[in-house]
């Protein structure tokens, strides 16, 4: 299968015979994939971006939580000392 | 007869196809795929009427396929929210949407290109073009309404609304066509559509890239997902913060 598709490429026979890129449809062909591949690109950048910042909002709230309740625990453990009579 | 279900038990958690990582078996597909498509693309045969603009379809008729079937999708859990009032069918409306903007917008760039060889001219009024128009200022206006909110339930009630009214356009878009017979857009199904005049190979071209764009469809709509899940996660740790305090 590859094989074949690498010979295709090789006799690849369908160029046209028109003079001038614009004349041919190429630039508007180039044009076409360089906006879908912008987009796409850029939305995945976009949603990376965006998860990233999310990833580090949660860290961060996480280690304050656990933060939080290491200063509860000592607290917690110095109440339940029996008080001396 | 006894049934050892500590077997049954073993041979749940430990199931191959569960243990499979999804995510990284499509981007390595996606790796593959796209400069395959790509390839695929520059070999195919040329068109002798549109010449090389002509495989700008390849990629124009997918994002367009794509951007109907994330209104589906749109639709779906639009109903499925108004069913239930779930916040999982708020997150598929959420990510839905945007994909089916996000598809749109690449539907109608390529198209505007191809039109300026084809047609000469960038933009025309055409039934096809002017119903996506409409679509998208509609969906946008849903995305605005939402934004424009700040009580949760009410703005998934507003999304699952434009949800169902708005998918009263997906039709009239794939339909305007086939009705409106003036305009300069083809029909591309059908025994008279232009999707049964490919050649030979243009045919694995298409598929294969639209097989491309489908899984880059489900990758993105998986992040997308993962996304709103995570702003949820923040959420829950900033009112159990605020609780505390």
């Amino acid at each position: 299968m590859l094989n074949q598709l690498l010979l295709a490429g090789l006799l690849f026979q369908g160029k046209p015979e028109v003079t001038g890129d614009v004349n041919s449809g190429l630039f508007y062909l180039i044009a076409a994939y360089a906006v879908v591949w912008l987009f796409i690109f850029g939305y995945l950048y976009s949603l990376n971006r965006r998860q990233s910042s999310l990833r580090r909002d949660i860290e961060r709230l996480k280690q304050e939580e656990a933060e939080r309740e290491q200063i509860r625990q000592p607290e917690a453990g110095s109440n339940s000392q029996p008080r001396p009579r | 007869m006894a049934i050892n279900t500590e077997f049954l038990k073993q041979s749940a958690s430990s199931n191959p196809i569960k243990k499979l990582n999804w995510t990284q078996i499509l981007v390595w597909s996606l790796l593959f795929l796209f400069p395959l498509s790509l390839y695929l693309v520059w070999i195919s045969p040329t068109d002798a009427e549109l010449l090389y603009s002509q495989r700008i379809f390849y990629f124009h008729f997918p994002a367009n396929i794509m951007c109907f079937v994330s209104f589906t999708v749109y639709f779906t859990a639009a109903i499925g929210y108004w069913r239930k009032r779930g916040r999982n069918w708020d997150i598929v409306m959420m990510a839905s949407l945007e994909l089916g903007l996000f598809f749109a917008l690449i539907g109608i760039l390529t198209g505007s290109i191809w039109a300026r060889y084809a047609w000469n001219t960038w933009w025309t009024w055409d039934p096809r073009l002017t119903t996506v128009t409409i679509m998208m200022a509609v969906y946008l206006a849903g995305v605005m309404l939402r934004n424009a909110t700040d009580e949760p339930s009410r703005k998934a009630a507003l999304t699952a609304a434009f949800g169902i009214i708005g998918f009263v356009n997906v039709p009239l878009v794939y339909f305007s066509t086939r009705w409106f017979t003036r305009g300069l857009h083809p029909v591309i199904f059908g025994s008279n559509g232009n999707a049964s005049n490919l050649q030979g190979f243009m045919n694995v071209t298409l598929a294969v890239s639209t097989i491309t764009v489908g899984l880059l469809f489900t990758y993105l709509i998986i992040q997308r997902v993962k996304l709103e899940e995570m702003r949820d996660d923040v959420a829950v740790l900033q009112f159990a913060h605020q609780d505390d305090e």
